[in-house]
C-alpha cells in the first residue's frame, strides 16, 4: 500500500485557475496531500505546459493525474482548453474535472459535449469547498487508475 | 332568358297591337265599302241606261230633222244615198241609215251597196206602219250584214193626209256605245251588258267573246235582270265561274224594247283597294316591326349584353383575388354606367383597403420580428447576466468565507469573545448573500427554461411534496386535508416547484399553531382553467400587501421570525404566469391565509 501510494504520489496535479485568492484557497485544501500540486494562472499557460511549449519546453516527462480546470479565464478559456485537449489523440486521455462557480444548464452542456470527466460547483461555504476540493484530489490523484502509458502508473508499467 | 329576349318579346307584343287593330278595321271598313259599292253600282248601271235613252231620242231628233230634208223629194236613189252617207259620217255612232218605202223595199242607203232588200217583216217597221202609230218604234237586233248588237230606230215620215211617205230608220251601235261606256265605269275588273227582255246578250264589255247573240235565260244573272223584285242590286250572282256583285237598270221610256243595262263587279276586284291597303299597311307595319327588333336587338346588344358581360367579367376577376380588376371607360350614359361607375369605385375602395391591410399585416410582421429578436437579445442579455451573477458574484463570497475562516484557524485563541462574534457576522452575512444569489439564479432560470408540458397528476404530486417535508415537519402537529384533485397540463418540474412553495410556506407560518390545518384543494374554473388553492390557518397577513407578497424578496416578517429569502411565491406566480394562470391570495391577520392559482384541464 504505501509503496503503491508512493508511486503514485509522483503524479502532478494542474491547477489552472485565473484568481489568486481560488487558487490560495484550492492549495491550501489540497496541501495534505503528497502530490505535486502545479497552479497554472490561465489556459494559455495550461496548453503551453501540456504541449511543452514556451516556459515550459524542458518540464519533466509525463501527463498530470488530473487538470482542475476553471472555466471562465483571460486569454484562453477553460472551454477552448478543453477543445484542444480532448480533440488530441494523445492527450484526450488525461482526466479534467472542471471546477467552477457556474451551476448553468448551457456551461453543463457543453463540458459534457467536451468530454469532461467531471464537473464540481465550488461550494461558497469555505468547509464545503474544502471537502469539495480533497474529495476530488483525493479521488483523481489517488484512487482512480491512470491509462496505459502514463510514467506515473502504481504498477510500474509506465514508459 | 336575357334581358335582350324579353325585350324583344316586349316589343314584338307591342307591335302585334297595332296589326290586329289594322285587321279589325279593314274587316269593319269592307262591309261598309262593298255597300257603298253597290250603291254607285246601281247609280252607273241607271247612267248608262239614261245615256243610251238620250242616244235614242237623240236619233228621233236627227230622223226628225232629216225629214225636212229636200233630198227625200226627189226618187233619186243614188243623190238620197250620197246624202245618208254623208249624214253617216257626221254621226258615227251609227252603222247605217236608210230609208224604208212603204211597200217595205230598201230604197236610200247610206252604205250606198245599191242592195235590194224589202223590210216589211221587221217589226220595227210593222210598228211604225200601223196607222195612227206613234211615229217612232226601236228594236234591239243583231246587225244582219256587221253581226253586232244595233238599236234599230225607225221614224215614219208622212205626208198632209198622214200616209206615210217613207220610214228613216238609223241602226244605233250598241256594241260600241256599250264599250265606250265600259271605259268610264269608275271600276277596276267591272263588266257592263246589255241584255234583251228574252236573256240574250247583246253587248258584253269587256272581253265579252261568243256571249253577245247567245241567250243566258236559264242563269241567275238573267232571272235577277228580267224580275229583280223591285232589287236593283244583288250581291254573289255567279256567273261564267265569276260572282260579281250586279245592278240593272232598265229604259222605262222605251219598253217595248226591253233592255236591260246590267253593270257587275267581282268582290275581290271591288275590295282590291282595300286589301292593297291592309297589304300595305301590315307590309309596312312588318318593316317596322323588323327594325324596331333590329334597332332594340342592337341597342341591347350594346347597350345591355356587352355592358352586362362587362360587368360581369370584372366581377369575376375582382371576386377571384385579382384587385386590379375594373369595368373601365367608357361608361355608357344611364343607369348602367352609373352602376359601372359605382362599382369600379367600390372596386377601388376595396383594393385601396387592401393594400393598407396588406401593408398593417407587413408592417406588423416586421414588428413582431423586431420585437422577437429585441426579446432574444434582452434574454441574451439575462442569461449572460445571470452567468456573470453566478460565477462573478459568488466567489468573492467564497473568499470572504475562505479567507474569515483561515483568520479563525490562523489567531486561534488570541481573539477577544466579541472579535470572535464579528467574524461569525461577516460569515453569516456572505452565507445569506450566496443564498440570495442562488434564488435569484433559480428565479431567473424559472423564466427561461423550456416548458415540458404533459398531463400531470396533482394528486400523486401533492402527496409526494408532503412525503418529502416529512422529516421536517415531525415533531409537529399538522391535520393535512387534501381533496381529490384533478389532473392537469402543465411542465411537471414546475408544478412540482410550485406545490413546494405553496406547502413549505404553509407549514411554516403555521408553526405557532397545534393543530396546524391545512387544505388542498380545487373551487371550479375561472376562463375555462380549473381554479386550486392552498389553505392554511397559520399567521395570515393585512390584504393590503396581497399582491406585494408574489414580488421578488418581498417579505411580511422579520427573518428572525421566519426564515427565508422572499422567492418562492414569486417562483409560484411565475410558474403559473407560465403555465397561463393567474395567482392571488386572501388572507385576515393571525387566522390564516389562502393561496389560490389556476391551471388548464389535462
Amino acid at each position: 500500500m504505501i509503496e503503491e501510494k508512493t508511486i503514485n504520489t509522483l503524479a502532478r496535479i494542474l491547477l489552472v485557475e485565473d484568481d489568486a485568492h481560488d487558487a490560495e484557497l484550492t492549495l491550501k485544501a489540497l496541501s495534505h496531500m503528497a502530490n505535486e500540486v502545479l497552479h497554472l494562472r490561465d489556459g494559455a499557460e495550461a496548453l503551453d505546459y501540456l504541449y511543452r511549449r514556451g516556459e515550459f519546453a524542458g518540464r519533466p516527462d509525463g501527463s498530470p493525474a488530473v487538470v482542475l480546470l476553471d472555466l471562465k479565464m483571460p486569454r484562453v478559456d477553460g472551454l477552448e482548453v478543453l477543445r484542444q485537449l480532448k480533440g488530441d489523440p494523445l492527450l484526450k486521455k488525461i482526466p479534467v474535472v472542471v471546477m467552477t462557480s457556474s451551476r448553468e444548464d448551457q456551461d453543463l452542456r457543453n463540458c459534457y459535449d467536451l468530454n469532461i470527466n467531471a464537473y464540481v460547483v465550488k461550494p461558497v461555504k469555505f468547509q464545503a469547498f474544502v471537502e469539495a476540493v480533497r474529495q476530488v484530489g483525493a479521488f483523481w490523484a489517488v484512487l482512480n487508475e491512470l491509462p496505459p502509458g502514463n510514467p506515473f502508473r502504481r504498477d510500474g508499467r509506465g514508459e | 332568358m336575357s334581358i335582350r329576349v324579353r325585350l324583344l318579346l316586349l316589343i314584338m307584343f307591342a307591335t302585334l297591337i297595332p296589326a290586329l287593330v289594322s285587321v279589325f278595321h279593314f274587316v269593319e271598313r269592307r262591309d261598309a265599302e262593298i255597300a257603298e259599292a253597290a250603291h254607285r253600282l246601281s247609280a252607273e248601271a241607271g247612267r248608262v241606261a239614261h245615256e243610251l235613252k238620250d242616244m235614242v231620242r237623240g236619233t228621233a231628233q236627227l230622223h226628225y230633222g232629216l225629214s225636212r230634208a229636200r233630198d227625200f223629194d226627189r226618187p233619186d236613189k243614188a243623190a238620197c244615198s250620197i246624202f245618208l252617207n254623208d249624214v253617216l259620217k257626221e254621226h258615227p255612232q251609227y252603222t247605217g241609215i236608210l230609208t224604208i218605202l212603204p211597200d217595205g223595199n230598201l230604197f236610200c242607203d247610206s252604205l250606198r251597196t245599191g242592195r235590194k232588200l224589202n223590210l216589211t217583216d221587221r217589226r220595227y217597221f210593222q210598228a211604225v206602219m200601223k196607222p195612227d202609230a206613234p211615229p217612232l218604234a226601236v228594236e234591239p237586233v243583231f246587225g244582219r250584214l256587221t253581226g253586232i248588237a244595233v238599236m234599230q230606230v225607225a221614224y215614219a215620215v208622212r205626208n198632209e193626209t198622214g200616209e206615210p211617205r217613207f220610214v228613216l230608220l238609223a241602226s244605233l251601235n250598241l256594241e260600241e256605245f256599250m264599250r265606250s261606256r265600259a271605259k268610264t265605269l269608275p271600276f277596276n275588273g267591272a263588266v257592263i251588258a246589255l241584255m234583251d227582255s228574252q236573256g240574250m246578250i247583246l253587248s258584253w264589255n269587256p272581253e265579252g267573246g261568243k256571249l253577245p247573240g247567245s241567250s243566258i235565260a236559264d242563269t241567275p244573272l238573267a232571272r235577277f235582270a228580267l224580275n229583280g223584285r223591285g232589287e236593283n242590286v244583288q250581291q254573289d250572282i255567279t256567273f261564267g265561274g265569276v260572282s260579281r256583285i250586279w245592278a240593272v237598270s232598265d229604259l222605262p221610256e222605251f219598253p217595248e224594247a226591253g233592255l236591260r243595262v246590267l253593270v257587275g263587279v267581282a268582290r275581290t276586284d271591288l275590295l282590291t283597294v282595300a286589301n292593297r291597303n291592309l297589304k300595305q299597311s301590315l307590309t309596312a307595319l312588318a318593316v317596322v316591326l323588323l327594325l324596331v327588333v333590329v334597332g332594340a336587338w342592337a341597342l341591347s346588344e350594346m347597350g345591355i349584353r356587352r355592358q352586362i358581360a362587362r360587368i360581369n367579367a370584372a366581377v369575376t376577376r375582382f371576386s377571384g383575388g385579382d384587385f386590379s380588376a375594373r369595368i373601365g371607360q367608357p361608361y355608357p350614359r344611364g343607369e348602367i354606367g352609373g352602376l359601372m361607375a359605382a362599382l369600379d369605385h367600390d372596386f377601388g375602395l376595396i383594393q385601396e383597403q387592401r393594400e393598407v391591410i396588406e401593408q398593417l399585416n407587413t408592417d406588423l410582421e416586421r414588428r413582431v420580428t423586431e420585437r422577437t429578436a429585441q426579446l432574444a437579445a434582452t434574454n441574451r442579455e439575462l442569461e449572460s447576466f445571470a452567468y456573470s451573477v453566478s460565477h462573478d458574484l459568488r466567489m468573492p463570497l467564497r473568499h470572504i468565507d475562505g479567507y474569515i475562516e483561515l483568520l479563525a484557524g490562523e489567531s486561534q485563541g488570541r481573539l477577544t469573545g466579541e472579535a470572535q462574534r464579528y467574524l461569525q457576522v461577516v460569515t453569516d452575512a456572505s452565507r445569506k448573500m450566496g443564498q440570495l444569489i442562488d434564488d435569484l439564479l433559480a428565479f431567473s432560470r424559472m423564466g427561461r427554461v423550456e416548458l415540458i408540458e404533459s398531463s400531470v397528476a396533482l394528486d400523486a404530486l401533492v402527496e409526494e411534496t408532503i412525503q418529502a417535508m416529512a422529516p421536517d415537519t415531525g415533531q409537529r402537529n399538522i391535520a393535512w386535508t387534501v381533496q381529490a384533485l384533478p389532473v392537469v397540463r402543465g411542465d411537471p418540474v414546475m408544478l412540482r416547484q410550485v406545490f413546494a412553495n405553496l406547502l413549505g410556506n404553509a407549514v411554516k407560518y403555521t408553526r405557532p399553531r397545534d393543530p396546524a390545518r391545512i387544505e388542498i384543494g380545487s373551487l371550479g374554473e375561472e376562463e375555462g382553467r380549473l381554479i386550486l388553492f392552498v389553505r392554511d390557518n397559520g399567521v395570515g397577513f393585512e390584504m393590503k400587501y396581497a399582491d406585494k407578497l408574489f414580488g421578488v424578496f418581498q417579505r411580511m416578517h422579520r427573518a428572525d421570525q421566519f426564515e427565508g429569502t422572499g422567492i418562492g411565491l414569486a417562483n409560484v406566480r411565475r410558474i403559473i404566469a407560465r403555465h397561463g394562470g393567474r395567482t392571488w391570495a386572501e388572507a385576515t391577520l393571525e387566522r390564516g391565509a389562502t393561496f389560490y392559482f389556476t391551471l388548464r384541464a389535462a
